[in-house]
């Protein structure tokens, strides 16, 4: 009995198993080998160095100013996702009008998610090219500069350049060495862009949680006279918080990568100047981008920082947010 | 967006692990390929002939990788085609890549390399990490032309080809397009407000004056692609101070890049754009963008090389004449003449030791060196081909004819640069650099300062290793 239960689960595990050593965990352990290196990531030979790739890091002001740009993102990036999720979801599924008896979202809710999941269903390349447009620096074909010359805003002689704007926005800019630790223009572009797309996720996510909150509970809130904001601080947030919880660590990892943002919508020109580069980019451009000779070895070296940032980040997320589960 | 757990691992594995999948099994292959056992080195099985000097094997097919780009795809499917039409047992795959180092780098290190590669593209293969893969094209250069078998292949080549591609002195590389780079206009434009093209500053900017009052800009350029304008400040740079300067900057000479004629060229396009004179939002605005502004007649000058025409042939309006000019001069002591111009053989092809049909990766070449072969190309994509004569003739294009003459005029004035592939980050930070200055950061002291540290930082970094220092 026992060996056949055995058998069964191995049957069904097995090839998962074995794709994931295959293609997940035999590949992380190459980095963490290769960042050993002086590899160039071309010949067959792969001579050792050591962990001087690891030392360089620290010498690294580009990389540095990269996890500084992780950092701007980790912040903001969650947060803004996380509230503005909330409040559609909170209005979709509960926040509908009281002049009516019993608990329902705004009038037309049904269309509102399908328009705020659509991004999901864009590919990165398809994101590029509307974004770019949105922000193109030109009053007579990008979207915004249209809009804002308009009303005025914009001297059609010296458009917003956006994804092509490296001045710190909010933050000022901290001078680091030869480089600068600052919010640009162009990040603040890509993480609206970023908040854009995952918004509709999360609203998903959110509304699921909602919808297993038993209804009476909202109903007695209301029968109690409670308001709309009592209801979301006092029921809704509380009941929701392990949605809010796996969703904060999702986003945070999305924001120590954003590397498709920063590979594919910010343009060649803010890569060169470091204003658009994260962690993720650093490391391409380092690996097939740079003159070190030892290239490849190096940024095996930086990806492995980043993923052991990834996973501190992940262990403090999940130890903070840990509350006690409630049955309905 | 990458949200989920699923999305990041496959971008973590892009960006840092990229090929590295391939690797377990390259290792075992490498230990037998590095041996190096193919004994006449080109695995070409039939006999050699005059006309068929590689051994090629008519039944074996063909692995090319073309890059996908500027030039459009029918003229290498032409090269196919004259191929499989000489041997008509084989097939040529053509696989298109819009990055050749992305998609190569994996069947380098997996040795499954393709018979013959158009290493080109905005990313290309580093030669000197896979130079030992490679065939030495001194084969192809000593065998027989196509079009006759007593002359050598070597002897069909404009003067320099075979030079540019060069690496440790043994050609690697066939450069099969010669480009000239410039300043780009509509001819007919110019003609319709009876405009002449400025040879001088002075001129420019009363042409520029002029242009601006009736809501055109003189000089637009592709912002968000940096590598444009790295051209025509380092040919200005050349210019105003001679060769000299270019050497002193490829040296990595101290102080190379705050000399004077640095400084000139970066105030002259300073000037440029606080005078009003550029495209409004340039530098932020991509290839096609700009260069359309030209043909819409909303900008007078756009700097670029002899694919323009064929990479805009789509939007290009009836009437449109692009021409192509040297850039004007900056004083009246630039130590290099008016017509001093950036020409160049590029679109570089390699064959590489690894492939499955490396005899017909050079037969491959050899037929695309023919008069035939060359001649289609230069049709196609209006571009000078590298074979001697093989583009008499063609009048079709106002861009091949102006090219042509500005190649006669420029004779040994001609620019090369060769900091940009030795020291890649020396070149990135030229490229922050050109963003900051082009979006209006600062002008020739920030630009200055900025690039002597760069300089600096590379010459003193022992990871980066050093080039025999350039003379010539």
């Amino acid at each position: 009995m026992n060996h056949g239960r055995a058998r069964f689960i191995v049957g069904f595990l097995f090839f998962p198993v074995l794709l994931y050593v295959v293609y997940v965990i035999w590949p992380y352990l190459q980095t963490i080998g290769y960042s050993l290196t002086d590899w160039n990531g071309f010949t067959p030979e792969v001579p050792y160095a050591g962990f001087g790739n690891y030392a360089d890091l620290l010498k690294d002001e580009t990389f540095l100013r990269s996890l500084y740009h992780n950092a701007v993102i980790l912040v903001v990036y969650p947060i803004v996702t996380i509230l503005l999720a909330l409040f559609f979801a909170f209005m979709l599924n509960v926040g509908g009008r009281g002049d009516k008896a019993g608990v329902r979202g705004v009038a037309g809710s049904g269309l509102y998610k399908t328009i705020f999941f659509f991004p999901q269903l864009l590919s990165i390349a398809i994101v590029a090219i509307l974004w770019s447009r949105i922000f193109e620096s030109s009053t007579d074909t990008g979207f915004l500069n249209a809009l804002l010359a308009k009303v005025g805003i914009v001297d059609p002689q010296r458009p917003l350049l956006f994804l092509g704007e490296t001045n710190s926005w909010l933050l000022p800019g901290i001078p680091f060495g030869d480089t600068i630790l600052d919010a640009p223009v162009v990040l603040w572009c890509l993480i609206a862009i970023a908040v854009w797309g995952g918004v509709g996720f999360y609203l998903v996510l959110f509304s699921a949680g909602m919808q297993s909150i038993p209804r009476d509970i909202f109903e007695a809130a209301l029968l109690d006279g409670s308001t709309r904001g009592q209801t979301f601080f006092r029921i809704t947030l509380p009941l929701l918080w392990e949605q809010i919880s796996v969703a904060w660590v999702y986003l945070g990892i999305a924001a120590l990568d954003f590397f498709l943002l920063a590979y594919a919508i910010a343009p060649p020109s803010m890569q060169a100047t470091g204003a658009s580069h994260v962690m993720s980019s650093w490391i391409y451009h380092t690996a097939f981008g740079s003159s070190r000779y030892d290239k490849f070895g190096y940024a095996c070296a930086m990806a492995v920082a980043m993923a052991a940032f990834t996973f501190i980040f992940a262990l403090i997320q999940l130890r903070i947010t840990r509350r006690e589960k409630i049955e309905f | 967006m990458s949200h989920t757990s699923l999305n990041r691992r496959t971008v973590l594995r892009r960006a840092a692990a990229a090929g590295l999948l391939a690797t377990p099994a390259a290792g075992f292959l490498a230990a037998c390929a590095s041996s190096d056992s193919t004994g006449d080195g080109n695995g070409g099985t039939a006999a050699k002939t005059k006309d068929n000097p590689f051994g090629v094997d008519a039944k074996k097919n063909l692995d090319a990788v073309v890059f996908d780009g500027g030039f459009g795809q029918e003229y290498a499917k032409g090269y196919a085609s004259l191929y499989e039409q000489k041997y008509s047992g084989s097939k040529v795959g053509i696989t298109w890549s819009k990055e050749i180092l992305t998609d190569m780098q994996p069947r380098f290190t997996g040795n499954t390399a393709p018979d013959v590669i158009n290493n080109s593209s905005p990313k290309t293969l580093d030669l000197a990490t896979i130079v030992d893969q490679l065939t030495d094209l001194t084969e192809l250069y000593d065998a027989p032309s196509v079009d006759d078998p007593n002359v050598k292949i070597r002897d069909t080549l404009l003067a320099g080809t075979i030079e540019s591609g060069l690496f440790n002195d043994k050609p690697y590389t066939l450069n099969a397009a010669y480009t000239v780079y410039g300043f780009f206009h509509d001819q007919t434009l110019f003609d319709t407000k009876g405009w002449k093209v400025p040879t001088t500053w002075e001129e420019f900017l009363a042409l520029a004056e002029n242009a601006k009052k009736e809501g055109i800009a003189a000089f637009t350029h592709q912002g968000k692609y940096p590598w444009y304008m790295y051209n025509v400040i380092t040919d200005w740079i050349w210019k105003v101070g001679g060769k000299e300067a270019i050497f002193a900057i490829d040296n990595l000479e101290p102080n190379a890049w705050t000399s004077d004629a640095v400084k000139t060229v970066i105030d002259h396009i300073h000037e440029m754009l606080g005078k009003g004179y550029v495209q409004a939002g340039a530098a932020a605005l991509d290839h096609t963008t700009t260069q359309q502004a030209v043909i819409d007649r909303k900008a007078l000058f756009i700097p670029c090389g002899t694919w323009l025409e064929g990479e805009m042939a789509k939007t290009l309006r009836s009437d449109t004449k692009l021409e192509v000019s040297a850039q004007w001069s900056l004083t009246a002591s630039d130590k290099s003449p008016y017509g001093t111009v950036r020409a160049a053989a590029g679109e570089g092809w390699i064959v590489p030791k690894t492939g499955k049909n490396p005899a017909g990766g050079l037969e491959f070449l050899r037929i695309m060196l023919s008069k035939a072969g060359a001649r289609k190309f230069a049709e196609l994509t209006k571009s000078l081909p590298v074979v001697k004569g093989a583009a008499d003739g063609l009048t079709g294009s106002s861009q091949f004819v102006s090219a042509n003459k500005v190649l006669a005029a420029a004779g040994t004035n001609v620019v090369s640069v060769r900091f940009d592939g030795w020291y890649k980050d020396l070149y990135t930070a030229l490229e922050g650099a050109i963003t900051n200055l082009m979006s209006g950061k600062g002008g020739s002291a920030e630009f200055t300062t900025a690039m002597q540290k760069a300089a600096d930082k590379i010459a003193a970094d022992p990871n980066v290793k050093k080039q025999p220092k350039r003379t010539a």
